[in-house]
């Protein structure tokens, strides 16, 4: 991707959440966006990578061929940013439902795989590992009998 | 690229998943020398990343982005690394239905590959073998709970999974890979018995074709990949003694034979369950994070549908609930309030698997009207089952639908007439077929036998032998049925191979 492509990915990938929301609180400078869409992009098929960018591209578009603005998504004020996602994500076209719902996907994968994140968001309830039980022993698997019958 | 790996053993086996393991414990318990190549790394338990993307990248094929062709693809869920799918599958076993066998038996002539008696000896074996048990009530977990209580209200028959993980300990981790080693996969079962006798496993290794000559398989061609980049370091020839057993899905499966120069039934016929989820949140703690990954099932074949509790890691939960910004994040700061139930579809379509223009793979699958009928009775009804156990909002994850419903009136809005494919999210994890088993070399490509009927000492032994879909979990009917073949191959005649 190239510096502005990349550029527009991070202020997409941002945008999914607000700094100092109320809810979980995520502090932009604790996840690192830009190395789970790369990870995405090298590791998964070369039609999900162009999905990735094509992506970008349309969220980047969009306050024109959405809100008919000329301007670019990376301009929008923050609040107006989560709600063109808002919108996108259920947006009555397939293709602009799944390549915005990928765009979160990477989010999210940044997002709770930072574990300080995770953390905060209660997932891993204390009062539920809690429960876990002991492991037991388990048998050496025993041999199995081969019957001579032919077909 | 020179070449970095040459070696020989009577078997070689592509592929290390359900069908590979069980093809490679039989043969090298009954004495034979075996190699097992995988393209995939060898992980240990206590290796698997706990974050979803480090462990897709490890264990998935493709970070699980291999989809169907067409305008509304479906991503096609598959393990690579040691285990295979096993290794990132949730452990439920299901014997081979009754009806699918009578289909079998009837329109495929496979009557000697499931003669009763030999099959049902199979099945026992691998339970025993494999610690099969029902999931035990203290790691059910809070998700499978509120399914049970949702089936229970609504007078729905379900039941307690039965795993391969007797020693769970409610880590909810299946898809990132067990990291106790309880679930019993391949790569901490089978793979290691069949090393214990003899056999070798070459990891990062993709097999590209077998080497046919004068109508017989001699070797697996293929290269050696870097652990890190993932790219080719070399060229590997693994000469087999007796005979090359294709065991790598039923999506590259087809493609192995294909690139081998097998044409006919090739990759035609492929099945699949598409599934779909539907989450709910509630208003006290239900506890995802712990609890067995898949623990209680509702099955409904005559709906052609099953339903299941299925856990998901934080980071697929978070996609799943609706919107962004502000309201996202107060739902994620209680990620512990939400839970997920499936539906696996017993589909009626049937696709075709192929290489594509640019060495990737096609695959066509294109869901029927009844197909898309059911899919929406089903989603319909886990939204009725939510509401049922409790839950104050659902979130059917369905385009052209609100996506909060609050009550559960709103549940017939998804059988509406007006929904299409496209409005549905669909995964499926099982394939099937695209290289039947058949007693007609016209309508098949392997003979009951497991061989290929265009090439001697060719066998395939993985689900994609199996000629239909299921409607249950496959896994333990792919063990079952190549322990059977693996069986008769490991007493069967020794072939000379002319090139040995």
């Amino acid at each position: 991707m190239t510096r502005w492509e990349q550029a527009w990915a991070e202020a997409v990938l941002t945008a999914f959440t607000v700094e100092g929301s109320p809810g979980l609180n995520v502090d932009h400078g604790e996840v690192d966006y830009l190395s789970a869409l790369e990870r995405m992009r090298e590791r998964g098929t070369a039609v999900a990578a162009l999905g990735l960018r094509a992506g970008i591209w349309m969220v980047a578009m969009a306050p024109l061929w959405l809100f008919g603005r000329f301007v670019l998504f990376g301009t929008l004020k923050r609040v107006e940013r989560t709600e063109l996602l808002s919108r996108l994500l259920t947006h009555k076209s397939f293709a602009v439902r799944e390549l915005t719902l990928l765009l979160k996907l990477t989010a999210a994968m940044a997002l709770l795989g930072t574990a300080s994140v995770r953390a905060r968001s209660h997932y891993d309830a204390p009062s539920f590992v809690a429960l876990a039980p002991k492991p037991k022993a388990q048998p050496e698997l025993e041999p199995v009998p081969l019957l001579k019958v032919l077909p | 690229m020179n070449p970095v790996l040459e070696d020989s053993a009577d078997f070689v086996i592509v592929g290390s998943g359900a069908g590979g393991a069980t093809a490679a414990r039989v043969l090298s318990r009954a004495g034979h020398s075996v190699i097992v190549l995988e393209e995939g790394p060898d992980l240990q338990p206590a290796q698997r990343s706990r974050a979803l993307l480090a462990a897709m990248d490890e264990s998935m094929r493709d970070m699980a982005t291999v989809a169907t062709s067409g305008s509304t693809p479906i991503p096609l869920l598959m393990g690579r690394c040691v285990g295979g799918s096993t290794a990132v599958n949730s452990g439920i076993i299901w014997r081979i239905p009754e009806d699918v066998q009578a289909i079998w038996r009837e329109q495929h002539g496979l009557a000697d590959l499931l003669e009763p008696n030999a099959l049902a000896r199979c099945f026992e074996e691998i339970e025993r073998d494999l610690g099969v048990e029902p999931v035990r009530e203290a790691v059910l977990g809070g998700n499978a709970q509120r399914l049970r209580a949702g089936a229970l209200a609504l007078g729905l028959p379900g039941s307690v999974m039965r795993r391969n993980a007797g020693r769970c300990q409610g880590a909810s981790r299946c898809l990132q890979g067990c990291p106790n080693g309880a679930r019993q996969s391949m790569d901490v079962s089978y793979i290691p018995d069949a090393v214990r006798h003899g056999a070798r496993v070459h990891a990062m290794v993709r097999a590209e074709r077998v080497l046919i000559k004068d109508g017989r398989a001699h070797a697996v061609i293929g290269q050696r990949l870097d652990p890190i980049s993932r790219k080719p370091v070399g060229t590997v020839h693994i000469h087999a003694r007796r005979a090359v057993i294709a065991a790598a899905g039923a999506v590259y499966t087809p493609l192995l034979l294909w690139r081998s120069g097998l044409r006919g039934r090739v990759g035609q016929g492929f099945q699949a369950h598409p599934g779909a989820a539907v989450v709910g949140r509630f208003p006290d703690a239900v506890g995802m994070g712990f609890g067995a990954t898949q623990s209680y099932e509702v099955p409904l074949r005559e709906r052609g549908f099953k339903l299941e509790s299925l856990a998901l890691p934080p980071e697929l939960l978070a996609t799943r609930i609706p919107g962004a910004g502000v309201d996202w994040q107060a739902q994620l700061a209680n990620l512990d309030h939400f839970a997920q139930f499936c539906a696996v579809h017993r589909t009626q379509a049937v696709g075709s698997v192929r290489p594509s223009w640019f060495g990737g793979l096609n695959v066509r699958y294109n869901l029927t009207a009844r197909d898309l009928d059911r899919i929406k009775q089903s989603v319909a009804l886990i939204v009725r089952i939510m509401f049922a156990a409790g839950a104050d909002e659902v979130y059917p994850g369905v385009g052209n639908v609100p996506e909060r419903m609050t009550s559960e009136a709103q549940a017939q809005l998804l059988e509406s007439p007006r929904l299409r494919r496209r409005d549905f999210h669909l995964l499926a994890s099982h394939h099937f077929g695209s290289a039947a088993a058949g007693n007609d070399p016209r309508h098949s490509v392997v003979a009951q036998t497991l061989q290929t009927h265009a090439v001697r000492g060719l066998y395939v032994m993985d689900a994609s032998a199996l000629p239909t879909n299921l409607g249950v979990n496959p896994q333990h009917t792919i063990m079952a049925v190549v322990q059977r073949a693996a069986e008769w191959l490991a007493n069967s005649k020794r072939e000379l191979s002319s090139a040995a």
